[in-house]
């Protein structure tokens, strides 16, 4: 899917953020993205997920941006980049769910409690990992930790110490190559504490 | 809710205190090494009684020599791109290649190189610089063959930044470190600790026994405490590789030689490559050739230990002491890493 857009001078966005100095925010650049893959689908569709998402260039009132998604192998997965003259200003993958009837499929849809513990895994790794631009909100709870993030056995013994902190679980050394995304260790946790109750 | 037994602090709690603190954010910056080693030659200027490289089933001596710079620095940068972050560059004797070793650095810019250091390694291939010392020279003629060992390393890498020796603990020259480190100290120069570790099929008789372990453990001690600023270790150290237990019984080996997985860690991006350029999964680990039961070598120890974080994060004291090894690690391994004082001078019981 290809788009052109030329952000508006007079959106809301840029009104205050900030005064005297507009740049479009991030979010704006996303629900951009999100809008544009919706329209090509025809459907009414909702973001579900985030993943190494990248902000390279600060975006102005009138700038003409050029926005490329593409379908990835796995369902409502798109990775995409949007590009100004040539430069690169954002890319990073994007995940959807269909709005109608969302939670008909029980096994696409998490439990507030693993959610939770999500985005609290994906705060401690940024912390830990100090990774920039991403939120525990954006990140990605699928992406591989070693082969996406990049993070080794050091790092990973750092995170199990510090959510041995937070949830009283110890975390086997031999356990470590099991856990390869902040979903796996989430549901590690969740069945850890489950089974102590 | 019931939760599993804890141990008696959080983590949390152990890095509270300032000092292991300072020493954790020190240590931790150094989380991003990724190892692989290389022999660079299949040559020796001397042949010495159980050497690691000439010793041993994996037939790594008979790799042919890849002499072409061309060919290793694109190895080199393959393994960088692969994420490899430090090199420890090996034998038989790697400073006979030094054009290949000077490939090395300018594509990764850490790493050590081992070496006999009788030929000096030039001073422009800036890695940590390991030099093996078996004894007092006595016993170097007698076990390697080579006359005033350790006057012409001493001579070679004299005011060397570079230098660290790294003694060899067997049976037969226990006794004699006390003179070495005396040697080095008036000279300036830092030594480490090593153990024999016999390789696979060797039943000679540098291979240790309770009774050698107990007394290399006394000698250690002596020495740590009274050549504080020369002696590069720790008490930890100290009972980690003088435990009648070997590392990977105490440790679990994370070497693929040892471990299958091929996940995380040393089992996936560790390979020990041979003069030819090939590895060979089964054999890789720090030392090829070594009997798993028997190694206490250091370079097993710097890597196998560290990894254990997990299990010392404990209690402050066992904590301090992982960090003293950690630190130790590094200030052997990584030129312009300084050693801090060790933060816990009591024995640490090894957490096997």
């Amino acid at each position: 899917m290809n788009a052109r857009v030329t952000t508006d001078r007079d959106s809301p966005w840029f009104s205050g953020h900030f005064p005297e100095d507009p740049i479009l925010p991030g979010i704006g650049l996303l629900n951009m993205v999100a809008d544009c893959i919706a329209a090509a689908k025809e459907e009414t569709i909702v973001m579900a997920g985030l993943g190494r998402v990248k902000f390279r260039k600060i975006v102005r009132p009138g700038e003409q941006l050029d926005i490329l998604a593409t379908s990835d192998n796995k369902r409502d997965q798109y990775t995409f980049r949007i590009t100004s003259g040539g430069q690169d200003v954002c890319s990073g993958i994007m995940r959807f769910t269909p709005q109608e009837n969302p939670q008909v499929n029980n096994s696409e849809v998490m439990s507030n409690e693993i959610s939770q513990t999500i985005t609290r895994i994906a705060a401690i790794i940024i912390d830990e990992l100090k990774l920039e631009d991403v939120t525990p909100e954006t990140f990605d709870a699928d992406l591989d930790l070693v082969d996406e993030v990049g993070i080794d056995s050091m790092d990973l013994a750092t995170i199990a110490l510090v959510l041995r902190d937070e949830y009283g679980i110890r975390i086997d050394e031999d356990d470590y190559p099991k856990l390869t995304t902040v979903r796996i260790i989430a549901e590690y946790i969740d069945n850890k504490l489950k089974s102590s109750e | 809710m019931q939760t599993e037994k804890q141990p008696g602090y959080k983590f949390s709690e152990i890095i509270a205190d300032p000092v292991i603190r300072k020493r954790w954010e020190k240590v931790q910056k150094y989380f991003f090494l990724r190892e692989s080693t290389y022999d660079m030659s299949n040559r020796c200027n001397i042949r010495c009684e159980g050497c690691y490289y000439f010793a041993g089933e994996s037939k790594k001596q008979f790799a042919d020599e890849n002499r072409d710079p061309a060919a290793w620095k694109q190895l080199f940068e393959a393994e960088k791109e692969r994420g490899i972050t430090f090199v420890v560059l090996a034998g038989a004797e790697p400073a006979l290649a030094p054009e290949l070793c000077r490939v090395c650095f300018d594509v990764i810019p850490l790493g050590a190189i081992a070496t006999n250091g009788l030929k000096p390694i030039p001073q422009d291939i800036d890695y940590r610089i390991h030099i093996s010392t078996w004894g007092n020279d006595t016993t170097s003629l007698a076990v390697r063959k080579a006359p005033d060992m350790l006057v012409r390393q001493m001579e070679n890498y004299k005011d060397d930044p570079r230098a660290v020796f790294v003694y060899t603990f067997s049976p037969v020259n226990i006794d004699e470190a006390r003179e070495v480190t005396e040697l080095l100290a008036k000279g300036g120069q830092q030594i480490t600790f090593n153990m024999f570790s016999a390789p696979v099929g060797y039943n000679g008789h540098l291979r240790h026994t309770p009774e050698t372990l107990a007394q290399t453990r006394r000698v250690m001690t002596e020495l740590l405490a009274e050549f504080p600023t020369t002696v590069l270790f720790s008490p930890y150290n100290i009972l980690a590789h003088t435990e009648e237990k070997g590392l990977h019984e105490l440790f679990s080996c994370s070497y693929p030689r040892m471990n299958p997985s091929t996940d995380i860690g040393l089992g996936r991006s560790f390979r020990q490559y041979r003069t030819d350029l090939a590895w060979d999964r089964e054999a890789a680990c720090c030392v090829p050739d070594t009997d798993c039961d028997d190694c206490r070598h250091y370079a097993a120890g710097s890597a196998v230990v560290t990894a254990r974080m997990y299990r010392h994060a404990t209690d402050p004291a066992t904590f301090s002491a992982w960090l003293d090894y950690v630190d130790t690690y590094l200030a052997v391994w990584v030129r312009g890493y300084d050693k801090g004082k060790n933060l816990c001078e009591h024995p640490v019981i090894p957490i096997g």
